[in-house]
């Protein structure tokens, strides 16, 4: 028993491209806010692309192979794979459960990848991980909670889909970010948006329709009472970050999870992931007197 | 029966000797009732085998069902008594079938009942025990919408009608407590505000509540399933409010502030039960009056034994008395529970000291018989270290008992106590209060070591005391021979590896403290000085005394012992609970009974937490504190620290409980139900049926959205429902009662939206099948709906709209076209709920093919029908197959066969259908069991024998009248003794008295013995409703040699007590009077004759195809005759040349071989060809058909005559070619020919490029308003046909809605998946057929693409409607048997009797009854056979007596009662007069109510005896009128 509860506070750490550029606050957040509450990281060696945005759309065996290199890679460490980024774990998990399904496809990726894959190991998303530690130690170290802030939960397409390869969680209704976050002591509120389309497949070819879908989330996030948006995946954030269409000063700022965490754990750091933010978080922040 | 029948019977007999002549049908549902009805009725055995507490299945808890929109409850409940109350049928309630072994014809069946915690040969099912019950549990008939007890029934009208108590386990509370007192019991009576029951509930288990709601350490809240939820249940805080509240009554505390009890005493179910106890001369010994020795002295004397408890010291209550602080415990307190001890007779010797090794044997010598040593744990541990002999060192213990006793202490002002328990603690707290200035508590444990609660040392400190921990003593300084210093060393562990205690220390670390006082409390031990010299008790070295684990005897016979002085120092609970013990096993003692038998604990269920589901689901409350007393001011007195709930807080805290058991065990039905039907000790019985063969029918579950479809939101939104939960809010017993209600604010929503298809036509959950009812149960619901709530708007979201079955196409156009509905064809993919007011949103295709979004205020989920989760187990026992989705595989051509022998199969066991679907095949399941045992009819059947009726014309009435209590529903309002001393005032009456229940059956033995002993003639009884009791009194006076209709029922229930409630004096008067109308009316009774008449057992068939000779095979092979008559030259029907394979691919041609040969070489069927009916005379049981044949080249025209006692109507129906000008064009033929080309290999077809097949011509429309139902799945089988045969052909299917209903769904995704094209128009734009020159052509406007489709196929096919036989008219004229607007024959009630036709003995099947697929009409033949059996097999039929006569002198003719007889059976006889047969009548009534000269009069119920009855209820009232003015 003490032994599982060890191994899941160590995890194999795949940032993935979008931590490593335009999502680095997560990155920095995620690193600071589990190191804080005990979890130590170590980044997979030589891990590759994870094939998300144009892999699986030309190639059925590049969008699996790709991921499983990463898997194999991580397999000697013999720990689970925290990948935050939604769509990098969505890759890694349709990997890992294509291959588990069926044995055919495991002996063909197998054979590109020139490497046996024993499936010792699971991937996580961020979600996932806090949520197999358990709340205990976030609860314990909230020192600023997030009093009186109302926010909506945007978990996306990415981390509940498809249900039968990424097996769990309501594909309709997740609740662990609602979970964790009431736990930092803010106020989540319930909406039926959590897991529709932000159009990010289309971020660049057609903004229109990504503004369309983006600003009937903020609608939908307002209507619910809603005066933030939070999320675990850089693609959502990157998008209903920069794509509001409202007044500036009607626009909802919108938050990486793991930066609430940092800022209810009274990190120092915690501002300076913020400032890459498009909508400035700060005026609510103040206004909250969460600062 | 014909001498031919009788040899026949009996050589079968003789070599089918070994078959048994008993049937078992497993499930409860409608199903599995109207089986057990038809071979009950035919003369077998049948055990009914449900897993459920009582039958009814499904269609209890539909409203209304379709498409009659009949109360479904009101047509189930009279098939439900009937089930309930007849003679042949064997409910076997609440088991499982386990292993069936033997051969068919000869089945060894295990079943395994579970236990029901009630006795169901006592239950009257009067309720008691549920309205006293405590807990709540959802409701699983109201789809868990609301709540009912643990002691419940699963609805009102439930047969067998037991209630159950739902008792899966302990809760953990219970369990853990050592006395197992039932926690969950009080704290769920504390919820209700039953706080006296609760406190009874204690008291059941332990004398000490107050005491315990005090310092009990409440072992029960750690392993308080709410843990996993939040913070467990204050268990014992609320124990000590209960009591509280007795002592605020007695004065002992204050009053706590709030609400009244309450005080209505029914609802103390604990005073209903006065225990008689006899007196005992045994007495009985108990040495130490702590918890031990006083509750076992107190459950002694509750026995009646005389007991003396001997105390050393001068106060009793032990260790409660001197060793608990009065800030924990105040004396008053302890003194009040112990004079309630004292008074239940225990005789309690104060200063009496009995010890040394002969104490014993002086008491032996004092005549006691029996011991108990609780003598407790008083003596202090010593700490070994010197000093410790200097003043102002005291004993822990000591100093406690002195403090308490208010005797000087001794103690200084800077105050040390060593020790980290609970002592300790309450020796440092002590000190403070008697004015220490420094109280110091040093212990060898660290912080979280410490023995003592977290929550006693935190109070503590709050009060002041210092601790320090870690320290062990190292010395002990005086000065001036008084301690002045404790020097200490550091403790560097206490408990080694293997957590022994064994302390160890660094004495380089040491602090010292300067004192004045030094307290020890390090631990104390039991002072017992009775073993030694041959007195037979050894004790141990720890100087325990050494008793037997389980039955508390020492090694000396007589003598027990317990408490702490047994099992060393512990908590109070353990001595309360070691008391309770050992009275039991001196009792036994002295009873010379087994000591070792099992007790109350070894027979609790197991101990477990609620189901996780309760866990998951529990919302977080927060626990109720108590008010605690300022440190500041409690430091200084001894007054309580914590003060008790208000009683607001006590049930708030109390409805915190997870209702583990879910049973609390509280006992309350125990006590209050009147026939001692309760029965904790039951167990799971196994048991064993000998039957011949089996019919399974378990019946389905409806899908569960949550979890598996999630995009609906079910279980997540507010009001998002599931059917079958709409359906309880539209029902009167439902949750809402009969309101629908949003839950988000509980208001009518104006908007629904139905979302069909929700678990069926779905591969993503697994069921690709049709359920085939929610369309119809949908439309139902919309229109019921819509009378609720006029103002409703209903949508429904479907893909096609499924009415395929009789009338069912009709319905859906009243619910389009009167009732408003809106259907919109479109799947929903999901739900948005709007958070400010949840409502719902829906997004689809809208009429003009755009995206739409609409608003809903709530959507009903129409989900589908699933095999039920027991269906694989069943699978398993009985060797059958189950499909692929979990349904029964059966024979397609005869679906309720297994293809096991012997083993039958009915209702949505094989596929999900309807109630009348269901029921055909639950009559053909029946009829095929009776084909294997027809020799054993009757052979497993033992008829009551009744005595000779006594012959009691020209005798003064002699009335018997009895007022039945009927528990409390009746007594606790009707004032019954006064009614019963008001009866015998009452002329006529020689006899009147009270029951408890009249019903239950000593009862009904006292009513034989008062009617011969009165020498009665007439008898009356005031109780319940005529509905479920009639038939059970009325045999009660024929067992009693009394005529059955010289009785009369009087309702003072329904009609009296339970409606008059609130007013009892009017409830008394009403009984009188509805008895004195009773008394008025029975003296006029007389006694009836039962007609007998002979049965001619032939069966006449009228219809030669697959329906008639199958109905006709299914009778004669049960040994009778059968004329089969067909007005064609040749057997066959439609088979002959229309069908040649079904949807399901059976070969029919090899069928209709296989049956005309069986049926032509039968040796007791005779065929008719070319035959025709002329005439038809008689009744049931006799009929005389003259037939007649046509001349043909081998035979002459002739007429005959036959007789016969029954007649099946299976006359067929055709297909009809509408007019139209393209029937000439070989290109174009009709469905069925289609079938044929294919199956001859036609060219026309086989080499056809374009095929165009069109669906629904001239039906479903303005012609013929019903659907075919057959065309659909013909179309699907012959388009897969085409495109096997040639993948090239384009096949077009133009349609209106695809009804390929349960598997045959299957089929249509077949057709798809071969590229067959489908294509939808909408109603009323029906596709245009032209010829342009040679080219035929067909247009269409498709309704999803929007768009015309132009087809030039090379064949085209048209799905013509199917029409009733044209001998129809004339049979119904002949049978006078009802046809209805579309020329096919009215069965008797759509839904219940889909065979029978209203008059007796006539019965339908086949397409003369509806259009239907091959294997619904052998289904429907075998039904028919299987209810014509019910007459056939009787020699004669007894009619009631109580039925229509007509005064020919009053009588006009004037043809009122002809029309209004619903059986047609007045006629107008030769004289002129109207005449009534009475072997004919049904005794309804409708004429004599009807007829405008009073000239008809059916007996019992006689004009002038109804005028007797209101005279005298009348008169009465008067009375009471003026009485009350």
């Amino acid at each position: 028993m003490t032994e599982t509860k060890t191994a899941a506070k160590r995890f194999a750490y795949y940032p993935g491209c979008s931590l490593k550029s335009s999502g680095g606050e997560y990155d920095h957040s995620t690193r600071a806010a589990l190191k804080h509450i005990g979890v130590e990281l170590t980044e997979i060696p030589d891990w590759v692309c994870c094939g998300a945005s144009s892999a699986h759309n030309l190639s059925h065996e590049l969008a699996l192979a790709l991921p499983l290199r990463t898997l194999i890679l991580a397999e000697p460490a013999g720990l689970d794979v925290l990948a935050p980024c939604a769509a990098c774990y969505n890759r890694l998990k349709v990997a890992e459960t294509s291959v588990a399904q069926d044995p055919d496809v495991k002996k063909r990726m197998e054979e590109i990848v020139e490497k046996p894959f024993g499936g010792s190991i699971k991937t996580v998303n961020i979600l996932d991980a806090l949520e197999q530690i358990g709340f205990g130690e976030t609860r314990a170290r909230v020192v600023k909670p997030l009093a009186g802030l109302k926010a909506v939960c945007y978990y996306g397409c990415l981390l509940t889909r498809p249900p039968k390869k990424l097996t769990g969680s309501d594909p309709d209704n997740p609740t662990g970010m609602d979970n964790l976050l009431a736990a930092l002591g803010a106020e989540p509120k319930f909406w039926s948006y959590k897991t529709d389309c932000c159009g990010a497949g289309h971020a660049m070819a057609r903004s229109d329709v990504v503004k369309t879908l983006v600003g009937k989330l903020r609608e939908a996030a307002e209507e619910a009472g809603a005066e933030a948006i939070v999320t675990a995946c850089p693609m959502c954030h990157a998008n209903i970050d920069m794509r509001q269409e409202t007044e500036p000063g009607n626009r909802m700022p919108v938050f990486f999870i793991t930066e609430l965490m940092g800022l209810a754990f009274g990190l120092p750091q915690a501002q300076s992931w913020l400032k890459k933010h498009l909508v400035d978080p700060l005026p609510l922040l103040k206004k909250l007197n969460l600062l | 029966m014909t001498e031919e029948n009788v040899n026949q019977q009996e050589s079968e007999s003789k070599t089918g000797s070994e078959k048994i002549g008993a049937v078992m049908v497993v499930g409860g549902g409608i199903a599995a009732m109207q089986s057990s009805l038809d071979l009950a009725d035919c003369g077998f055995q049948v055990h009914m085998v449900t897993n459920q507490p009582c039958i009814g299945g499904n269609m209890v808890r539909l409203d209304k069902v379709f498409p009659t929109n009949d109360c479904s409850m009101c047509i189930v409940s009279p098939k439900l008594v009937t089930v309930g109350n007849h003679p042949n049928i064997n409910i076997v309630t609440m088991s499982d079938v386990q292993k069936i072994e033997g051969e068919p014809g000869r089945f060894d069946v295990s079943v395994n009942k579970r236990a029901r915690y009630i006795d169901e040969s006592k239950c009257t099912g009067c309720a008691e025990c549920a309205g006293v019950c405590p807990v709540h549990i959802p409701n699983p008939t109201n789809e868990y919408l609301n709540e009912f007890g643990a002691a419940f029934r699963l609805y009102p009208q439930a047969v067998p009608n037991w209630f159950a108590i739902e008792r899966e386990r302990t809760s953990p509370c219970k369990s853990a407590c050592p006395a197992h007192i039932s926690c969950q019991g009080y704290v769920q009576l504390i919820a209700e505000g039953r706080f006296k029951d609760a406190l009874e509930v204690v008291r059941a288990r332990n004398p000490f509540p107050s005491v315990c709601g005090r310092v009990c350490f409440h072992p029960c809240e750690e392993q308080c399933t709410r843990n996993k939820v939040d913070e467990p249940v204050a268990i014992n805080n609320l124990k000590r409010f209960i009591s509280d509240l007795e002592l605020e009554e007695a004065g002992i505390v204050g009053k706590a502030s709030g609400i009244d009890r309450p005080t209505d005493p029914s609802r103390e179910p604990w005073k209903t039960k006065e225990k008689d106890v006899a007196e005992r001369e045994e007495k009985v010994a108990v040495i130490g009056a702590g918890p031990a020795g006083l509750t076992a002295a107190y459950r002694l004397a509750q026995g009646g034994f005389p007991v003396t408890v001997f105390e050393r010291l001068p106060v009793a209550g032990g260790m409660l008395a001197v060793g608990i602080p009065e800030y924990r415990l105040p004396m008053a307190i302890l003194k009040y529970e112990i004079e309630r001890i004292e008074r239940a007779g225990v005789e309690i010797k104060l200063n009496s000291n009995i010890d040394g090794a002969d104490g014993v044997d002086k008491l032996f010598n004092q005549g006691f018989k029996a011991v108990y040593i609780a003598v407790g744990a008083h003596k202090d541990m010593k700490l070994g270290v010197s000093g410790e002999d200097a003043a102002g060192v005291l004993s822990g213990i000591e100093f406690l008992r002195k403090a308490k006793l208010n005797e000087e202490t001794g103690i200084g002002k800077k105050v040390l106590v060593l020790g980290g328990g609970n002592v300790a603690i309450d020796c440092a707290r002590t000190a403070m209060r008697l004015g220490a200035s420094q109280v110091t508590l040093a212990c060898l444990e660290c912080r979280e070591e410490m023995p003592a609660w977290q929550w006693e040392i935190h109070e503590a400190e709050s009060e002041g005391v210092s601790v320090l921990n870690s320290w062990g003593v190292k010395a002990i300084h005086a000065t001036d021979g008084r301690v002045s210093k404790v020097e200490f060393k550091r403790c560097s562990q206490v408990f080694d590896e293997k957590a022994c205690f064994n302390p160890m220390f660094d004495d380089s670390v040491a602090t010292s403290v300067e004192v004045d006082t030094f307290i020890i409390s390090i631990g104390q031990r039991p002072d017992v000085n009775f073993s030694g010299n041959g007195s037979g008790v050894k004790v141990s070295g720890r100087g325990t005394v050494v008793v037997n684990e389980k039955t508390a005897e020492t090694d000396r016979p007589g003598v027990f012992a317990g408490g702490d002085c047994a099992r060393g120092p512990w908590m109070a609970i353990g001595a309360i609970a070691d008391g309770q013990n050992a009275a039991v096993s001196i009792m036994r003692y002295l009873n010379g009974e087994d000591m070792t038998a099992p007790r109350y604990e070894d027979e609790m269920p197991p101990a477990t937490d609620a189901d996780q589901k309760t866990i998951s689901s529990a919302a977080r409350i927060p626990r109720n504190k108590q008010a605690e007393v300022d440190p500041e001011v409690r430091k200084k007195s001894f007054i309580e620290v914590e003060k008790t709930y208000s009683p607001e807080q006590a049930v708030a805290e109390a409805k915190r409980c997870l209702s583990c058991g879910p049973c609390s065990d509280c006992r309350m039905c125990e006590m209050i139900c009147q026939q001692n039907a309760i029965d904790f000790n039951q167990t799971d019985v196994d048991m064993n049926l000998e039957v011949g063969a089996v019919i399974l029918a378990p019946g389905f579950e409806t899908f569960n959205p949550k979890g598996r479809l999630t995009q609906y939101g079910y279980g997540v939104y507010d009001n998002v429902y599931t059917s079958i939960e709409f359906e309880r809010f539209l029902s009167a017993s439902g949750p809402t009662v009969g309101h629908i209600r949003r839950k988000s604010d509980n208001k009518a929503p104006k908007n629904v939206a139905f979302i069909q298809c929700v678990g069926s036509r779905d591969a993503t959950v697994g069921n690709e099948y049709c359920s085939g009812v929610c369309c119809m149960y949908t439309a139902k619901e919309a229109v019921i709906g819509k009378e609720h709530e006029p103002d409703m708007d209903c949508t429904v979201f479907c893909i096609d709209v499924r009415a395929q079955g009789k009338n069912f196409d009709r319905y859906y156009e009243t619910a389009k076209n009167v009732y408003g509905v809106k259907y919109v064809r479109s799947a929903i993919s999901g739900i948005k709920e709007i958070q400010k007011t949840k409502n719902l949103l829906l997004t689809y295709m809208g009429e003009d093919g755009k995206q739409a979004t609409q608003e809903f205020e709530m959507v009903v989920l129409a989900v589908g029908l699933e095999p039920t989760s027991t269906n694989r187990k069943i699978a398993d026992i009985f060797g059958v197959k189950l499909n692929e989705y979990g349904f029964c595989e059966t024979d397609p051509l005869c679906p309720t066969s297994s293809g096991k022998e012997g083993i039958y199969v009915a209702g949505a066991f094989q596929c999900p259908k309807d109630i009348p679907d269901s029921v055909t095949q639950a009559s053909g399941a029946a009829c095929a069991a009776m084909i294997d045992l027809a020799a054993e009819r009757g052979t497993r059947i033992t008829p009551v024998q009744y005595p000779p009726e006594r012959d009691v014309a020209g005798e003064e009435p002699r009335v018997g009248v009895m007022i039945c209590r009927c528990g409390f529903n009746i007594g606790s309002v009707v004032d019954v003794p006064a009614v019963v001393e008001y009866c015998k005032t009452l002329q006529g009456v020689v006899h009147a008295e009270e029951s408890l229940y009249t019903c239950s059956q000593d009862n009904l033995d006292h009513i034989i013995e008062v009617v011969n002993e009165h020498k009665l003639n007439r008898f009356v009884i005031s109780s319940c409703t005529v509905q479920t009791h009639l038939p059970l009194f009325q045999q009660t006076m024929r067992l009693a040699g009394l005529n059955k209709y010289l009785f009369e029922f009087a309702n003072i229930r329904e009609h009296d007590s339970w409606v008059h409630k609130e007013n009892p004096k009017i409830a008394t008067e009403k009984a009188k009077e509805l008895t004195a109308g009773a008394v008025a009316r029975v003296k006029e009774h007389k006694a009836l004759e039962v007609f007998r008449n002979e049965v001619i057992q032939k069966g006449l068939v009228i219809g030669g195809g697959p329906a008639g000779m199958t109905a006709a095979l299914a009778i004669a092979d049960q040994g009778f005759e059968v004329f089969l008559i067909e007005k064609e030259s040749a057997l066959g029907g439609n088979l002959i040349n229309n069908i040649h394979y079904t949807v399901e691919g059976s070969d029919v041609q090899n069928l209709l071989i296989d049956l005309t040969t069986k049926v032509e070489a039968h040796p007791r069927i005779k065929v008719f060809k070319n035959c025709s009916i002329k005439e038809v005379a008689g009744h049931v049981g006799h009929y005389s058909t003259t037939l007649s044949t046509k001349k043909t080249k081998s035979e002459e025209a002739q007429t005959i005559v036959v007789e016969h006692g029954i007649c099946i109507v299976a006359s067929g129906g055709n297909e009809f070619k509408p007019d139209l000008p393209f029937w000439d064009d070989k290109r174009v033929m009709t469905q069925s020919e289609l079938g044929r080309a294919l199956y001859t290999g036609d060219k026309k077809i086989t080499e056809a490029k374009n095929i165009v097949i069109v669906q629904c011509v001239d039906q479903r429309n303005e012609n013929r308003k019903y659907c075919s139902k057959i065309c659909c799945s013909q179309a699907v089988k012959n388009s897969v046909k085409i495109k096997d045969d040639n993948p090239e052909a384009n096949v077009y299917v133009l349609y209106r809605d695809i009804r390929t209903y349960g598997f045959k769904e299957l089929n249509y995704q077949a057709a798809r998946d071969r590229g067959v094209v489908f294509i939808r128009f909408k109603d009323g734009d029906d596709p245009v057929i032209s010829k342009e020159g040679a080219a035929l052509r067909v247009s269409v406007n498709d309704d999803v693409l929007k768009k015309e489709l132009v087809f030039e196929p090379d064949a085209l096919v048209l799905s013509v409607p199917v029409v009733p036989s044209d001998t129809n008219g004339r049979l119904s004229d002949l049978f006078k048997i009802p046809a209805d607007a579309d020329g096919f024959f009215c069965e008797a009630h759509a839904k219940l009797r889909p065979v029978d036709f209203a008059s007796e003995g006539l019965y339908l099947c086949g397409v003369a009854h509806s259009p239907k697929p091959l294997e619904e009409n052998i289904q429907q033949a075998r039904a028919a056979a299987s209810r014509a059996m019910i007459i056939l097999c009787k020699d004669y039929l007894e009619r009631e007596g109580m039925v229509a006569q007509v005064n020919e002198e009053l009588c006009a003719a004037c043809l009122t009662c002809v029309r209004v007889c619903p059986y047609n059976v007045p006629f107008i006889n030769e004289r002129n007069r109207a005449q009534i047969s009475g072997v004919e009548c049904q005794g309804c009534g409708c004429c004599a109510a009807a007829c405008p000269a009073k000239a008809i009069q059916v007996e019992q119920f006689r004009d002038d005896q109804i005028i007797l009855q209101e005279t005298a209820i009348i008169s009465k009232a008067l009375q009471r009128e003026l009485v009350t003015k």
